[in-house]
Order: structure tokens, then C-alpha cells, then sequence
């Protein structure tokens, strides 16, 4: 468990993933280094979480995995998203979006 | 993720555990590679890399499960949401599942039928190699031979790898005391070993058990009787028992389900051929009787063909072989196809079995149908639903997938409870078939084979009903969807399914009543004499195989005739032989004098013969002449009565009265009376040229007692039974029945066509009513405001009613149009199953026409009249 920073939200683990591979195919290494760097190392995915949530994505049918060849000529999985997944895409940044957009009623209120 | 890679995955996890390990590898090196980029040393950069990474095994563990685990989750999630969506509408659920218990229930039962009769082989390895022995003399062929025939055979070993003899009898046997009818099989020595058999206790004959006459009374008991009648004692090898005062030693147990040369019997005990002339009278040596059935095994070279061609080719030699005095000589021997067993009995079902096959496959059409309509009308209802799901983001497939999952579901339980459901029937059906006594008693149960035929016709429901009315479903636009107020209607579609429903349902009721019309022209057809309150009781010598047979005397006759004559409650009474619709027949020629002096034959005449009062017993007309009376004695000059069509044949144009003959054990009889055409022996036979010959004048050994009843039939036979205990101690009655069962038994085929495809055509049509009230409760709901409005405009309810029955009976009059042209297609498969019924039976499509406008009548008025009770002001608040 990485300390000192936050983890992912629980439950944005996917958006996250889902977004990231909105950019085009990517490796799970590829994937932690993306998301980490975007959020100026504010977000960071654990490996732990990472994998088995990417082959759950996979058996539900969102983003569909295919072995390919690295940069440095290493063999890598890739992961890329399916129409599902897309739409799932969509789906859940409404929500993040309603849910921020509520929580920020919430302090602007108090 | 491919579904062949999902199948693969999920029966070698070891497999996705290195494609695991293969992801996180480069995962690893990848990140060790950017710390040694960012300044780390290379070994301080793998210890981080796999402090990140943790416990990678457990890590591994845990991806694995979502690959193995989450297609069985999302699976068991879309079950429960099926289920609960199923127990959420147990209207629809029941209607569905009910209909596709029967549809697939009677196929099942049928299907067992057709398994066991005309599919199943014999359980040994390689049946093709099996034939049966047939014979042919001049124009008729046989397939019993002699005993001499069987060993003559048997040295055919270039022809024969192995020739086994068999020949079942009903015979009484006597254990502890009690007797009891059981089913014998006689067989050759290499019988067991020809099935590759092995005992389940003691041992199984053999071929010592054969070679002398007489010498070794053993048995080997069935497993059914060694459990039945022996409660499966396992000291039944020293229990005694014996046939007509002959003990026999059991010395062994067939295995449990040993089914023999033929699959569809059943039997209680073997004893070796050797047995033959103590246990049922048949002289083993004799070449003069005709008794033992042959399954042989052609080597593995030869194929049937050229095995039947060299076994023709040595009939002569085989024949000349054989006594000198024997039966059937000049046979030609060839072999036919045995692997599914002795006998030529399957032939005559295979018919009526392929075509009830074919009307429950129709049924389950109609069942498909039925469900297809209520999937589409429930996700027209359920539009609202699934707009929302696609709106949320749960893909087409998915969606597809669970509406799937639900038609399974509903499957998986109508099949279930279709096995039930065959089970209870297929005994019915056994019953049914084995009632007629002419039949081989059926022995057919339900096998792997019909478990995978139900399993079968479940998938192919699925994908007949569920496949179309779900794909559209995952397929529809979520936009209008959403807002909730336009209805799908599937409209065009459900009609043409009910279209085909009301039209496969004619063809079923069509061919039911064919079936129904061609039995009553066979009950009502007239025979030339009344059967009804007849009762028959066969007489014959009694079987005391080894000491003197006592005759049928004439004195004797007259004083049970007499005395039954008597009997209160009897009206007459006479003999004759062969007893009338027993199915025994008699035929030979008589010599006509011509009138140039010379003479000429007239072959092919029937003979009876009758005690006097035989005609007035059975109300046969006697058109000119005189019965015969006691005075036609054995010394009285021999005198004979013809019927009308022997009269026209044998002198045409002339009157028969008074005219002689040779024949029949007489010179020069005289005919002294002329009766009209019967059919005495055959209800479907056309009328055959008859002789009826006085009893006293003929030598029988043995006949029927027919009796005219005014009393009820079981108390004459009692009493019948009683006069021929006192009056003739040498006499047994073999058997009494009343002589409308008589031509039951031999109708039994029609009776039981008749009767299935009612059935059939009567779960077909309700069904397919089923289908159409579901269509306009439907359509009704639907069109809830618009009736709303009629009737605040004014309309009447004739009006209300008349706007859903137009819908129906438009429904209801192209399917019978539809199902009429398809019946009289289909009609020609089963004319020659139809006795004196044209094809194009205009009573049988009355019938079918009055059925289904009744039915689709009262299934399309409730519906619609629940629409003459709409509220307008509450029909137009809605929505």
C-alpha cells in the first residue's frame, strides 16, 4: 500500500482505467504511468488493484486485451476499449460528474 | 474475449496463470527499467519494483478469479434476475412453462417409443453383424424353423460365426406352492455367450446343457424374475420349481437388464431346447415342427449380402440334408438385418409410430410458437425497462444475453417438468400398446437416449422461441422507449405466429379426426352378424402333454350346448371352428361336377364349421334354405350351407340350393342353405368364399362356444366354466372374452391412432387458443383508451366485442385455409393407414372446422369482453 499518498476513490478505479484507455490502447504499466503523471502524482493505482480490476473489465466486456510488442521490443498485453465499454465511459462520468457537482452544492451550501 | 477462448480458459486455469505471469513480468521489468532510468541502482530498483508489486502470487490468485470466476458471476446475476423476473409474473410463467412441459413431454414419450421400437440396437458389440434365418417356400415365407433345420444350419460355419435358436411360450410354472404365468425362452446352447452375457449368480447355459433330449432339466432365471417372483433370494439356486409336474434345477441368474434377441420383450426364465418335448410338447428331433426363430453373427469379412447369397445358394444342400419326412420343404434360406433385434413385429408400428412422431413434433411447434408470442408481447411490455438499461450503459449483448438466460430458464424448467410429465405418459403408452393382445408385449423404458432428445428439444425451443423476440428486444432504440408511452407491438409478427399456431393445429385436428372417422368406420362397418353381448369361451383338450389326448366328442358337445343353452341369462348359444373373429382360418378347394360330366376345382373356400343354431347365435341371415340340425349327424348324408358369394362364384346365375360338391372331407354334399356375406374372421377383410359345415359331420380338436347374453357377460362365464368342469373333465376353456373385445384387439392399431392423435390434436389446439386469447387480452390492454373513446362516442358493446372477434376470426379463417390445403397435402402419408376413408373426408374437415371455430370462438369473446367493460373516464386518465 502506497503511503503518503491517496489512493484511488473507491469506485473511480474504472473510470480512471476507462478514461485513460479512451486515448487509444495501452499496457497496465502504461496505464499506472498515465494516470499518475496526469494527476501530477496525485492519483497512484496500485498493481494490486490494477490487474484484477483490468480482467474484470475484460470479462464484462468493456475493454478486450490483445498481446502485442512494446517500445523497448518487450512483449506486453495490451488493453483497448470495446463500443461497451465506451458507453460505459459515458455512463460513469455523468455520474462522477453528478456526484462532484452535488458534493460541491454540499460545501458551497455549508 | 472469444467464447472458445472463455471455454478453453475455464478447463485450464494453469494456462491464463502463465499469460498472468507473462503481463506482470513485463509490468515488473518495465518499472525497473524507469527506476534505473530515474538513477537507481539496477538492484535497488527490482527490490522497489517488487515492494510495489506485493505479494505477486496472491495477486496473482485474485486476477485469475476474475477471468475463471466473473463470467459464472454475471451468469449466476443474470440467472437470479431471470428467476426473479419469472416469479414477478407467474401468469406468463405458467402459461410458458406449461406449454413447452407438454409440447416437450409428448415428444419425449413418443420419442421413447420410436427409441425403443425402431432405433435401439441390440447391445452388442458390432450389431450390423447380426441377421435373422428367413424362409421362403413358393409365395410365403416363414421365419420358425425346425430343430433339424437349426443343426443344418449351424454347420454353415463358413456363413455363420456363430447361429443361435430361441422360441418364447407362455407356460404355468409352480414354485412354493403357488403357480404363475410365466414367459419361457427354449434356446440353443451358445445363447449367452452370443450376447456376450454373464450370470449374475451361478452360472448360464451352455452347450452341454443341450446335447441330449431331456437330460438336463435346467433353468436360468431373468433378473426381473429372480427379483419378482423370487424376492432376489440369493439361495434361489436350491429353490424348487417346476412346469406341468416337470421339476426343473435353476442353476443361474441372467445379468440385470439382459434384453436378448429382442429388445422389447420380456422374459422370466431359459431352458435349453433340449427341454422342448417335456416342458411344452414339442418333439426336439422332429423335423416336422416349425418352432425355433435364428439370429446368427456373419463374420467380420463378409457383409450381409454375400452372406445371404452363399446361404441361397447351399438351401439345397441344406435341404437334402434333413429327413426325408419333414415340413416347408423346398425352403430358401436367406438373412436379413437383425441388429436391432428378431422379429418382422416392427415393421407394421413403424408407421403409425412415425407419423404420431410427427404430430407431437407438430404440437411442439405450436408450444414454440406459443411461447415466441407471449416473449414478444412481454418485452413489448417490458420496453420501458429495457430502454432505461441501454440508457444506463449495459450493452446490447448483455441485454440480449440476459432476455437469453431467461428464455433458458423458462426452458430448463418446462423440460424438467416434461420428464415428469413423459414418464407418467409413456407408461400410459405402454399400456395403450400393449392392451391389444395380439401385440408383443412391449418393453420399452426411457434411456440416456431420450434425456438428450428432451435436452435437445429444449435448445431448439430456445432458439425457435427465444432467439428473435430478444434479439429484437436488445436491438430496440432506447429514445421513445424511455418516455414509456408508444408500445411496440410486434404486431405483423405475432400475428403470422398465431397464423401458424391455428394452422399446425388444423392439421392436427384433421388428422385426428381422419383417425376418429376411420375407427368408427371399422366399428360400424357391417360384419353380417351383431358381435355385441356375445361372449366366446375356447374349448380344448387338456394339456396333458404326456399321456393321451382326450377327443372332442360329439356327445359330449351336445350336453355342454345344451346345458348352456339353459343357463339364465343366455339367449343361445352354438359352436364353432374356427371361432368367429378369433383370426383361425381354414381354407381349402372343393370339387364342382359340370355339367359335361366332368368336374372342376373351385380352391380358396373358407370352411366353419357350426353346431346347429349357430346362424340365429350370431343373427346371421340365412337367405334360403334350413339351419342344419341334430339330424346332419356324422352317418347322416354330408350337407353344407355356402354364403352368397361362394353361391355366386361357384354357380353363377344359378340357384345354389341343392347343388353338390367334393370337399371338405365329403363326397357329394349338398347345399342346403345360402346365408348373406359375412366377414367372419378379419373386420378390414373383404367377404370370403364360405362353407359352414355341420360340427357333428367334421373332426375338430377343439372350438369356440359362442353365447348370446342377456345377463352380463363375466357371470355367463362363470357359469360356462362351471358346465365344462362337470360336464367335460377333459376339456379346458384356454380362454373366454366377449366378442366386442374380440374385434377391439383386432382394431387395437386404429383405436390407439385414433386416440393419441385426439390427444395430440386436442393439446395442439389448446395451445394454439391459448395463443389467440393471449394475442387479444393483449391487444385489448393495449388498446385500452381507444375503446375508451369508442364508447364515450357511443359505441355499443356488440361494437367493442365485434373490433377484437374481426381480429380472430380473420386469424381463425386463413389458418383454417392454411391448415386445410397442409392437411390434405399431408394426408397421403397416412391414407394407407385409413380404413374406407377418401382423403379429401369431408366429414373429418367438418369436424376440424366446427373444433376450431367453437374454440377460437370462446378463446377470442372473454378477452373481448373484458374491453366491453372499460371505463371511458378512467381509460382516458390513463397515461
Amino acid at each position: 500500500m502506497g503511503k503518503g499518498r491517496p489512493d484511488v476513490l473507491q469506485g473511480t478505479l474504472d473510470l480512471l482505467i476507462l478514461k485513460t484507455l479512451s486515448r487509444g490502447r495501452q499496457h497496465g504499466y502504461g496505464i499506472v504511468v498515465h494516470i499518475q503523471t496526469v494527476s501530477s502524482e496525485a492519483l497512484r493505482v496500485e498493481e494490486g488493484s490494477l490487474y484484477p480490476a483490468l480482467h474484470r473489465m475484460e470479462q464484462d466486456g468493456w475493454i478486450r486485451a490483445e498481446w502485442g510488442v512494446s517500445g523497448n521490443n518487450r512483449k506486453a498485453k495490451y488493453y483497448e476499449l470495446t463500443a461497451a465499454g465506451r458507453r460505459q465511459l459515458a455512463a460513469e462520468e455523468k455520474k462522477w460528474q453528478n456526484v462532484t457537482a452535488a458534493v460541491a452544492a454540499m460545501l458551497n451550501f455549508a | 474475449m472469444s467464447l472458445f477462448r472463455r471455454v478453453r480458459d475455464t478447463f485450464r486455469p494453469d494456462r491464463i496463470d502463465t499469460e498472468i505471469d507473462r503481463e506482470f513480468q513485463f509490468h515488473f521489468e518495465q518499472r525497473v527499467d524507469d527506476l534505473i532510468a530515474a538513477g537507481a541502482t539496477p538492484e535497488e530498483a527490482r527490490r522497489q519494483a517488487a515492494r510495489l508489486f506485493g505479494n505477486r502470487a496472491h495477486l496473482r490468485e485474485s486476477t485469475r478469479d476474475r477471468d475463471l470466476l466473473e463470467p459464472l458471476r454475471s451468469l449466476l446475476q443474470d440467472l437470479r434476475f431471470a428467476a426473479r423476473n419469472l416469479r414477478r409474473s407467474p401468469g406468463f410463467t405458467a402459461v410458458a412453462v406449461l406449454s413447452l412441459a407438454f409440447g416437450i413431454g409428448v415428444n419425449a414419450s413418443i420419442f421413447t417409443m420410436v427409441h425403443g421400437i425402431l432405433l435401439q440396437r441390440l447391445p452388442v458389440p458390432d450389431p450390423s453383424r447380426i441377421v435373422q434365418v428367413d424362409g421362403h417356400i413358393k409365395s410365403f415365407d416363414n421365419s420358425s424353423f425346425s430343430f433339424p433345420v437349426f443343426r443344418e444350419l449351424a454347420r454353415q460355419d463358413s456363413i455363420f460365426a456363430d447361429l443361435i435358436a430361441f422360441r418364447n411360450a407362455p407356460v404355468q410354472i409352480d414354485f412354493d406352492g403357488r403357480d404363475h404365468t410365466a414367459s419361457l425362452e427354449m434356446v440353443s446352447g451358445g445363447y449367452f455367450r452370443f450376447f456376450g452375457a454373464r450370470p449374475a449368480l451361478g452360472r448360464l447355459l451352455d452347450e452341454s446343457d443341450e446335447r441330449t433330449d431331456g437330460a438336463r432339466p435346467v433353468c436360468v432365471l431373468s433378473y426381473n424374475a429372480w427379483q419378482s417372483l423370487f424376492g432376489g433370494d440369493p439361495a434361489v439356486l436350491r429353490r424348487p420349481l417346476s412346469i406341468r409336474g416337470i421339476a426343473l434345477q435353476i442353476v443361474g441368474v441372467a445379468p440385470p437388464g439382459f434384453t436378448g434377441a429382442e429388445l422389447q420383450s420380456q422374459y422370466d426364465l431359459f431352458v435349453p431346447t433340449a427341454e422342448s418335448n417335456d416342458l411344452v410338447g414339442i418333439p426336439r428331433q422332429s423335423a416336422n415342427y416349425i418352432w425355433l426363430r435364428m439370429l446368427g453373427r456373419i463374420p467380420r469379412a463378409m457383409s450381409r449380402a454375400e452372406a445371404s447369397a452363399r446361404l441361397e445358394a447351399a438351401s439345397q444342400a441344406i435341404e437334402d440334408a434333413l429327413p426325408k419326412n419333414r415340413a416347408n420343404k423346398g425352403t430358401t434360406f436367406s438373412l436379413v438385418d437383425a441388429s436391432k433385434g428378431f422379429g418382422n413385429w416392427r415393421t407394421p408400428l413403424r408407421d403409425p409410430l412415425v407419423i404420431l412422431m410427427g404430430a407431437v413434433s407438430l404440437v411442439l411447434l405450436v408450444a414454440c410458437a406459443n411461447l415466441a408470442n407471449l416473449l414478444l408481447a412481454r418485452a413489448a411490455e417490458r420496453r420501458q425497462e429495457f430502454a432505461i438499461k441501454l440508457a444506463i450503459g449495459i450493452g446490447r449483448g448483455r441485454l440480449l444475453r440476459q432476455l437469453l438466460v431467461e428464455t433458458a430458464l423458462l426452458a430448463a424448467c418446462g423440460g424438467a417438468l416434461a420428464l415428469m410429465l413423459s414418464s407418467v405418459l409413456t407408461r400410459l403408452l405402454l399400456a395403450l400398446f400393449n392392451a391389444g393382445e395380439d401385440y408383443a408385449v412391449l418393453n420399452v423404458s426411457a434411456s440416456s437416449a431420450v434425456l438428450l432428445f428432451t435436452f435437445g428439444a429444449c435448445v431448439a425451443t430456445i432458439l425457435l422461441a427465444g432467439v428473435y423476440p430478444s434479439w429484437r428486444a436488445s436491438r430496440m432504440d432506447a429514445g421513445p422507449g424511455l418516455k414509456g408511452s408508444t408500445m411496440a407491438d410486434h404486431g405483423t409478427m405475432r400475428r403470422s405466429l398465431i397464423l401458424v399456431q391455428v394452422s399446425l393445429a388444423v392439421v392436427l385436428l384433421f388428422g385426428a379426426s381422419l383417425f376418429t372417422h376411420s375407427l368408427r368406420n371399422l366399428k360400424t362397418i357391417d360384419l353380417g352378424y351383431r358381435i355385441d353381448r356375445v361372449l366366446t369361451v375356447n374349448l380344448g383338450p387338456k394339456g396333458t402333454l404326456k399321456g393321451p389326448r382326450v377327443a372332442f366328442s360329439a356327445q359330449v358337445d351336445g350336453e355342454i350346448l345344451d346345458r348352456a343353452r339353459h343357463l339364465p341369462g343366455v339367449e343361445a348359444a352354438a359352436f364353432a371352428s374356427p371361432g368367429i373373429l378369433s383370426g383361425g382360418m381354414i381354407g381349402a378347394s372343393i370339387t364342382l361336377p359340370d355339367a359335361a360330366g366332368g368336374s372342376r376345382d373351385f380352391s380358396g373356400t373358407h370352411g366353419v364349421k357350426v353346431s346347429p343354431g349357430f346362424f340365429l347365435t350370431l343373427r346371421m341371415r340365412l337367405l334360403r334354405g334350413r339351419d342344419f340340425t341334430a339330424a346332419d349327424g356324422a352317418s347322416a348324408p354330408p350337407v353344407a350351407i355356402v354364403n352368397r358369394r361362394l353361391a355366386a362364384l361357384a354357380w353363377p346365375g344359378q340357384d345354389a340350393l341343392g347343388k353338390h360338391f367334393d370337399g371338405w372331407g365329403g363326397k357329394n354334399v349338398e347345399v342346403i342353405g345360402v346365408t348373406a356375406d359375412s366377414r367372419d374372421q378379419d373386420v378390414r377383410a373383404s367377404v370370403e368364399p364360405t362353407v359352414y359345415l355341420p360340427l357333428d359331420q367334421q373332426r375338430i380338436s377343439g372350438a369356440s362356444l359362442e353365447l348370446r347374453c342377456t345377463a352380463p357377460l363375466p357371470a355367463v362365464e362363470t357359469a360356462v366354466r362351471e358346465i365344462v368342469k362337470t360336464a367335460a373333465p377333459g376339456y379346458r376353456v384356454s380362454r373366454a372374452i366377449g366378442m366386442e373385445l374380440l374385434r377391439d384387439n383386432q382394431i387395437h392399431q386404429e383405436r390407439l391412432l385414433a386416440f393419441l392423435s385426439s390427444l395430440f390434436g386436442a393439446l395442439g389446439t389448446s395451445l394454439a387458443l391459448v395463443g389467440i386469447y393471449g394475442l387479444i387480452a393483449y391487444s385489448v390492454r393495449r388498446r385500452t383508451r381507444e375503446i375508451g373513446i369508442r364508447i364515450s362516442v357511443g359505441a355499443q358493446n356488440r361494437d367493442v366485442l365485434w373490433l377484437f372477434l374481426r381480429e380472430s376470426a380473420l386469424l381463425l379463417g386463413a389458418g383454417l385455409i392454411l391448415g386445410l390445403s397442409l392437411a390434405l397435402l399431408l394426408s397421403r402419408f397416412v391414407g394407407k393407414l385409413l380404413f374406407q376413408v377418401p382423403r379429401l373426408d369431408a366429414p373429418a374437415m367438418a369436424a376440424t372446422v366446427a373444433l376450431l371455430a367453437i374454440g377460437g370462438v370462446a378463446a377470442s369473446v372473454l378477452p373481448a369482453h373484458a374491453a366491453t367493460r372499460v371505463s371511458p373516464i378512467e381509460a382516458l386518465r390513463e397515461d
